[in-house]
Formats: C-alpha cells, sequence, structure tokens
C-alpha cells in the first residue's frame, strides 16, 4: 500500500495537477477542498503528506498547520506549504517541512515529493520502483 | 448729487497696496479734519481773533493741501504727500509760534500735532524726524528770545484766555481723533489678520483633503493591481502546471509539432507569470508593502540556480553564458534570498533579451572586505549615456520599436533599484551602444555566523 498523501487546495485544477504528480511519484492520494473539512479529516486519518495552500475558505492554512503540529499522531507527518505569499511562507517556513511559492511546477512537485517517500517501506517496497517504472 | 459730493471727499485706492491705502486713507481722513476744522476757525475768526487773516489764510492752505494730496495720492506717491503735509503743518506751527509770542503762546501745543500726524503717516521714523524738527523749532525761538531778537509784544496779540482755551480744545480734539483712528487702524490690520488666518487655515484642510484623495486614490490604484495581479496568478499557475504536465508526456505521448507549440503555450505562460509578479512587485513599491525577508544563504548556489532557470533561453539565442565566482566570497550571506535572486535574474534575463550574439557573463565577488558584489556583462546592443538615469524609472524602455520586439512593460530594472535601494545596496551601469553593457550591484557583506 503506498503511503497517503492529503491534498488540501481549493483551486481544482491546481488540486488536479498535484494529485497527479503525487499519484505518479508513488502517493495514495486524497483531495479536500476546504479548510474545514480537512481539519475533520486529519482527525481521521494518519497522512504520510500534506500538501498544503494557506489560503483557503472556511479555515486558514496556517491554523491548520498549528493543528497538525499540535497532534501527537501526526508528529512524523510532512507538510509541504503552498502560497503565493512570499512573506508569509518565509513567517511559516520554520514549521513546515517545505514551503513552496506559487506557481508550482509538475515536475517540481513530482521531483520532491519522491524525495519525500518513507525510506523504508512497511508495505512491499517493491511497488514504488514499479510505479516510477510506469512513468517513464 | 450725492455720490458725487462721496467722491469729492472718499478716499483714494491704492490697487493691491493695502498698506498704502490705508496710509492714502488716513491722510485724506486728517485734511478734511483740518479744513473742517480750519474753515470754522476762519469763520468765526473775525468774532474771537484781533486778526481775522491768518485763519483764513490756514485754510486756504489746508484746503490747497488737501487736493495737491489727492493729486498726488492718485499717481502713486502717498509717501511724498503725507511728507508734505507733514513739513507744511510744521512750518505752520513754527511760523505761528514765532508770530504769536514764542514758547508762551498758546500754539505751542500745535507741535503734539504735528508730531502725531508724521508718526501716524510716515511710520516711527517719520515720528522721530518730526519730533527732532519740533525740538529744533522750539530751540530756535528760545535762541531768538533769549537774545532779543524776537519782538516783547507778538505781532499777532492772540494771547487771550478765551483763545487759549480754544487752541487747547482743538489740539486735544485732533489728538483725540487721532487716537481713535489709530486703535480703528489697528484693529482693522487684526481683523485681516484674523481673517487671512482664518482663510489660511481654511487652505490648509483644503490642501490635506486633496492629499488625503490622491493617497487614497493611489493605495486605491495600488490595491486594484495587487487583486488583480493576484487574481491572475492563479489561473496563470493551472496553465503553467497543466501545460507542464502535457509536455512532459504524463497525460499522453505527444508528436514533434505537439511538443513544439506546447513549448511555445509555456514560454508565453511564463512570460505573463513575469509580467504578472513585475506589476505585483512595482505595486507593493508604490504602497510600500514591499518588505524583506533577512535569512543566510549561499550566493555560489544562488549563481547556480540561475545558471539552471535560463539555461534554455541561453540555448535558445545560442549565447555564451558564463559564471565567475571569486575564490574569497563567503560560503553564506545575509540578506533576502529571493529578493537577491530577483535581482539577479532581472538582470540576467534583460542581459540576455539584450544580445543578439556574443555572451553573457555573471560575476559574483567581493570588492572589498564590507561589501560583495554581482556584475552581469553582455555584449549585447548597450544604449546611451544619457539614458542611464531613465533605465531606472519604471515603464521606461528605451528604443520603442525595439523594445516592442523584445516585450515587457519596462518594470524590471526600476524593480531591481528600488530592491538595491532596499538592501543599503548600490547599483551602476556602464554601457556603450552597439558593444554591451555592465550591470554592478554591491550590497553589504553580512556573514551568516
Amino acid at each position: 500500500m503506498n503511503p497517503l498523501a492529503l491534498i488540501v487546495e481549493d483551486s481544482a485544477d491546481q488540486a488536479y495537477i498535484f494529485r497527479k504528480a503525487l499519484f505518479m511519484s508513488g502517493y495514495q492520494v486524497e483531495v479536500v477542498a476546504n479548510g474545514l473539512a480537512a481539519s475533520a479529516r486529519l482527525k481521521e486519518i494518519v497522512p504520510w503528506l500534506v500538501i498544503l495552500d494557506l489560503h483557503l475558505p472556511g479555515m486558514s492554512g496556517e491554523k491548520l498547520l498549528r493543528q497538525i503540529r499540535s497532534d501527537e499522531r501526526l508528529k512524523d507527518t510532512k507538510v509541504f506549504l503552498t502560497t503565493a505569499d512570499a512573506g508569509l511562507a518565509e513567517k511559516l517556513r520554520s514549521e513546515a517541512t517545505i514551503t513552496l511559492l506559487k506557481p508550482i511546477g509538475f515536475a517540481q512537485l513530482s521531483m520532491l515529493a519522491t524525495k519525500f517517500l518513507p525510506q523504508t517501506r512497511p508495505f512491499g517496497s517493491s511497488q514504488a520502483p514499479a510505479s516510477s517504472e510506469e512513468n517513464k | 448729487m450725492l455720490k458725487r459730493i462721496h467722491y469729492f471727499f472718499a478716499a483714494q485706492v491704492i490697487e493691491g497696496d493695502e498698506e498704502q491705502t490705508r496710509v492714502a486713507r488716513l491722510l485724506n481722513i486728517i485734511l478734511v479734519a483740518f479744513v473742517f476744522i480750519t474753515f470754522v476757525f476762519a469763520v468765526i475768526g473775525p468774532f474771537i481773533y484781533p486778526e481775522p487773516y491768518p485763519a483764513t489764510i490756514i485754510f486756504i492752505v489746508q484746503l490747497l493741501l488737501w487736493r495737491g494730496a489727492r493729486i498726488l495720492v492718485s499717481r502713486g506717491y502717498v509717501r511724498l504727500a503725507s511728507t508734505i503735509l507733514a513739513t507744511v503743518l510744521w512750518l505752520m506751527a513754527t511760523t505761528i509760534l514765532i508770530l504769536s509770542g514764542g514758547m508762551s503762546s498758546p500754539y505751542v501745543l500745535t507741535f503734539v500735532t504735528v508730531v502725531l500726524i508724521a508718526g501716524l503717516l510716515l511710520g516711527a521714523q517719520g515720528g522721530i524726524l518730526f519730533t527732532g524738527l519740533s525740538v529744533f523749532s522750539g530751540v530756535v525761538i528760545v535762541f531768538l528770545e533769549v537774545n532779543g531778537i524776537l519782538p516783547t509784544t507778538p505781532w499777532l496779540a492772540m494771547d487771550t484766555t478765551f483763545i487759549r482755551l480754544v487752541v487747547l480744545a482743538a489740539n486735544m480734539a485732533i489728538v483725540a481723533i487721532f487716537q481713535y483712528l489709530t486703535w480703528n487702524s489697528l484693529n482693522q490690520a487684526l481683523d485681516s489678520l484674523r481673517h487671512s488666518q482664518a482663510a489660511l487655515a481654511a487652505k490648509v484642510e483644503e490642501t490635506q483633503k486633496w492629499a488625503e484623495t490622491a493617497t487614497a486614490a493611489n493605495n486605491y490604484k495600488s490595491e486594484l493591481i495587487a487583486r488583480v495581479s493576484h487574481e491572475l496568478r492563479t489561473p496563470l499557475g493551472s496553465i503553467l502546471g497543466l501545460s507542464e504536465m502535457i509536455g512532459l508526456g504524463v497525460v499522453g505521448t505527444l508528436s514533434d509539432e505537439q511538443q513544439e507549440v506546447m513549448e511555445k503555450i509555456v514560454k508565453n505562460a511564463n512570460y505573463l507569470q513575469e509580467l504578472v509578479s513585475d506589476l505585483l512587485d512595482q505595486s507593493r513599491i508604490a504602497s510600500g508593502q514591499l518588505v524583506l525577508n533577512l535569512a543566510p544563504f549561499s550566493p555560489i548556489e544562488l549563481v547556480q540556480h540561475i545558471s539552471a532557470a535560463v539555461s534554455a533561453l541561453v540555448r535558445e539565442k545560442n549565447l555564451d553564458y558564463k559564471t565567475e565566482v571569486a575564490p574569497d566570497l563567503p560560503a553564506s550571506v545575509v540578506g533576502d534570498p529571493d529578493r537577491t535572486r530577483q535581482i539577479l535574474i532581472n538582470l540576467v534575463r534583460n542581459a540576455i533579451k539584450f544580445t543578439e550574439k556574443g555572451s553573457v557573463t555573471v560575476r559574483v565577488y567581493c570588492p572589498d572586505r564590507e561589501h560583495w558584489a554581482m556584475q552581469v556583462q553582455d555584449t549585447g546592443i548597450g544604449f546611451p549615456k544619457d539614458a542611464q538615469e531613465a533605465i531606472f524609472e519604471p515603464f521606461r524602455q528605451l528604443r520603442s520599436e525595439l523594445t516592442q520586439k523584445k516585450g515587457g512593460v519596462g518594470l524590471g530594472l526600476s524593480i531591481v533599484k528600488y530592491l538595491t535601494n532596499q538592501m543599503d545596496g548600490q547599483i551602476s551601469v556602464e554601457s556603450e551602444v552597439g558593444h554591451g553593457s555592465t550591470f554592478t550591484i554591491i550590497l553589504p557583506l553580512v556573514t551568516g555566523e
């Protein structure tokens, strides 16, 4: 079973690009389009990676980031922040695994997501190379 | 009829000079008062004076003075008319005193009126001058008396108690009138001062209102640009990402021609993205919202990143792209990494844009122990010396036909200059038409430790 990635992004097109990039890097992907839904979902699942947009309807990305960081279950979860606001990105840099300034390229996100894949897979480590083979 | 009488007696106005008009009015009031008083004396003179002619002569002199002063004033000689009046009054007072028995004459009081009028019309200096002249008259008369030159019995025998009373009353009346006039003009001056103060306050308020309106309009403009730019960036980001996916073959393999078209789409979208980001920066600069975020970064890595970012552009134009990193450059410097990158990439892109063949060279080095520098040299079209100031202004581009071909709204260099200034750095440029340009940015060196 591939590691789970949660994409929190309100723009459907952006979410599509992220979803595709993460899927092809070997993740299974879930997408939520608003902050409140993301907050609720994060209480149920333990994603390996969260792609978090800072400008969200419902609840701000900043608040969601705090929720993730204060949740003991999610202590190993990687968070990629995505924003167009360089100042805000800078402010939250230390709390995120990576901050990405929009526009975010497909190849850029694929590369980073691959880099942060778990080193040792709990379920069948042969799966990941197989899927990355498919990409080529 | 009334109008004509009014015109006959009314004071004259000196166009555009309030002070002169005020003096002219005083002069007119004084002369009309004198004409009136001397007229009364001329009429009642035969009944109180043994010698009635002097009063008549004085009346005629005053009448002539009045009409003469009006003529002078109408030609703008207010001060001359005032001086003549004061001088004639002083001469008359002196003459009357000599004729009416010297210092013991009741007319000695007339000097008070002379000094008063001179002071009113000619200012403090006039007052002092005519005080001096009056004292001089007194001294001369005393000298004449002491030496027996003045006759012991005056030519005009006017020293009766009644005349003393009349002269005293007349002089007191004159002093009272002038005191009133002084206060009046003082009050008027104060009023006019208050009025102009109020007008000034209103003007200041109006100016402030305009300034507020202008600031609001400017803020609105910046806000509008910021919002529009932001709204443009979201779909642009999607276009870029989606195009990239197609280009990479993620959603299916492309034919060579499709690949080429896709590259053109990506190139254009990237260009649009840069424009929007420049506009956003410009609006942030205009509204003072562009702030630096300081962090340590590696200038060597910065140069490497930029080389990677422009490699496609360089290949496309078949240029020679060189980087030179000085060995003494620190591994890490403190500054705003994103904005420093923005400065360098703007300069490099500009260099590539305006160079058709030859090379673009990027140098990083330390000119001295307190600074580090980034230099971008090209072998492009260059620009004339007199344009070196203009290229840093927003929305300025040289040679419109040429830049139309090159594209761009002309914000790049103005942003570069602004950012450099914000970083307490200096930007300089050397350029020769047809031979190329060299831009140098010198920044204060702060190392990470």
